[in-house]
């Protein structure tokens, strides 16, 4: 006779959570598209048909695209480079774009900031290319893996590069570059999502976007990590970050007002897109101020922190603005929401924001809610 | 249920994967590496199949790969958890503070008189009480007689029995 042990009873509670289990799949299932079943009767087969193997391995070559070198590219000619510019995964042109002229650039950037600058845009150009997939109805398995493998590749790349800005001394680049990566991140995690609502194949597009929102953690952590050190560090003259915090109220003014000048001028604009561009600028101008009243207390250091947020935060907007119009996502239909949903945040929320930013500063807090869980985001309108 | 496809191995994780999550984080104690051995376990299965070979008895599979996994640890290091942080903490919660944690504190509340015992004894009442597996699945992902897994339930049991405080034994 066998018996349950009192204490062994709730053990069955203990289970991974909902958004490990996801990240987990998504993971798996990237693993087996990237090993695929070797089936050596068929491979056999295939050889007896020549056609079939150029084909598979013109396949495989394009998943993984050989390396091609400069010279190649100076027989290909520049024309050639600037027509795969436009490519994407499966195109023919599209080891061209990875392999040479995005190395090229990468090899001619001449300092450490710039290098790490333009391996951001890489990552960023990965997330474009998912998007383009979609919208073309072309993001299928094949595509898909290809562009999260390229991405994640990248994102690590850029980890490491904003390491070593740390490690050259060039901390402020360091948390500059890690905040602006965060802000195109979930930018393109908002697209992403969008086009997961417009009923594009979930089973290639979620994947996408636990990657990137896996990475926005990464460098919203980085971010905070490097800000703490920041403040921890001695800084010579209170002069000096008075200036700094001066340049950053400045760009982050500038960026603010861009991303207005680009929502006013933008028509037909998706409507989810509209209400986090408009919330993003409105969160943006409350850290100006905030950054603002710092600023004149004399807490150079708090003002140049709520400044970065406002610059990022429309960055954000800008981007997100920027992307959604070269994908055309146009304004959907408005669909009543499902009931179990959360409500759309209305003007409450820039009380609660500005109550966060006048709490003790905890820079490792997160956004508010409605910019951390998009698939919230994506119902709230719907 | 047959594995021989990417549908199947995805099928049997969403069927099994807390299930060996749990197997693991029991004998691992730590969440983080119970997830990265879970992990393993579904991708080492989809290595198995990537050879044209198909599986049959699908969650003795599992097991006996997250068994295979756990010993190949335990031989690269000894477990340097200490009762006291077990006791201390629990078992690790969630890395991520801001995951939904789900584990009921209750549930590892066993955690540290499982500890106390051998790694034989631990596997086989963790595969039984807490993976509610039958004798007879226990003997074929052990490779034993379901009369072997019988005896030494016993006695493991008899060994936890004495470990716990007397207000629970039964």
């Amino acid at each position: 006779m066998f018996y349950k042990l009192r204490y062994f009873r709730k053990t069955k509670d203990v289970k991974l959570t909902e958004r490990e289990k996801g990240w987990m799949r998504s993971e798996l299932q990237a693993f087996m598209k990237a090993h695929p079943v070797r089936v050596i009767a068929e491979s056999r087969q295939i050889d007896q048909e020549g056609h079939s193997h150029f084909l598979s391995s013109f396949k495989s070559m394009m998943l993984k695209p050989l390396p091609i070198t400069l010279s190649a590219l100076l027989v290909l000619g520049g024309g050639t480079a600037f027509a795969a510019e436009q490519s994407l995964p499966n195109e023919a042109l599209y080891p061209v774009k990875v392999q040479v002229n995005e190395r090229v650039r990468a090899t001619f950037t001449p300092t450490t900031e710039a290098k790490a600058k333009w391996e951001a845009r890489v990552a960023v150009r990965r997330l474009e290319e998912a998007e383009e997939l979609a919208i073309k109805n072309k993001l299928n398995a094949e595509t898909q893996t290809t562009v999260e493998t390229n991405f994640d590749a990248q994102a690590k790349l850029v980890q490491e590069k904003i390491a070593r800005l740390k490690a050259e001394g060039n901390t402020q680049a360091a948390i500059d570059l890690s905040n602006e990566f965060q802000a195109s991140l979930r930018a393109h995690e908002t697209i992403l999502v969008e086009l997961d609502a417009q009923n594009i194949d979930e089973t290639v597009i979620d994947p996408m976007i636990d990657k990137v929102k896996l990475n926005v953690t990464a460098m919203q952590e980085e971010g905070g990590r490097l800000q703490q050190e920041q403040a921890e560090l001695t800084v010579d003259t209170q002069a000096e970050l008075k200036l700094m915090a001066q340049k950053k109220k400045h760009s982050a003014s500038e960026a603010i007002a861009t991303a207005k000048h680009s929502l006013n001028a933008s028509t037909n604009l998706n409507t989810d897109i509209k209400a986090k561009a408009t919330l993003l600028i409105q969160m943006a101008n409350t850290d100006l101020t905030a950054g603002n009243d710092a600023y004149n207390k004399a807490n150079s250091k708090l003002a140049l922190t709520m400044y970065g947020r406002a610059e990022v935060q429309a960055g954000e907007a800008i981007i997100l603005l920027k992307a959604s119009h070269s994908l055309r996502l146009e304004a959907l239909p408005e669909i009543p929401p499902p009931t179990d949903v959360i409500e759309k945040p209305t003007e409450p929320m820039e009380s609660e924001i500005q109550e966060t930013t006048d709490l003790k500063l905890d820079m490792k807090k997160e956004v508010p809610p409605t910019m951390i869980d998009n698939k919230t985001e994506v119902k709230i309108g719907l | 249920m047959v594995m021989r496809t990417e549908e199947d191995v995805t099928n049997a994780y969403e069927a099994f994967s807390d299930a060996i999550f749990r197997h693991c984080l029991f004998r691992v104690y730590q969440r983080e590496h119970a997830r990265d051995l879970t992990q393993q376990v579904f991708m080492k299965t989809w290595e198995y199949i990537t050879d044209g070979k198909s599986i049959e008895h699908v969650r003795a599979f599992l097991y006996r790969t997250a068994n295979n996994l756990i010993i190949d640890e335990v031989r690269k290091k000894k477990d340097h958890v200490s009762l006291e942080v077990l006791e201390e903490h629990g078992m690790e919660p969630s890395v991520d503070a801001r995951d939904r944690i789900e584990a009921s504190i209750d549930g590892l509340a066993i955690t540290p008189y499982l500890k106390q015992l051998a790694n034989d004894d631990r596997e086989i009442l963790v595969m039984r009480y807490i993976d509610d597996l039958s004798p007879q699945e226990i003997a074929h992902v052990l490779g034993e007689t379901a009369n072997v897994v019988s005896v030494r339930l016993h006695r493991a049991i008899k060994k936890l029995r004495q470990l716990l405080p007397h207000t629970y034994v039964l």
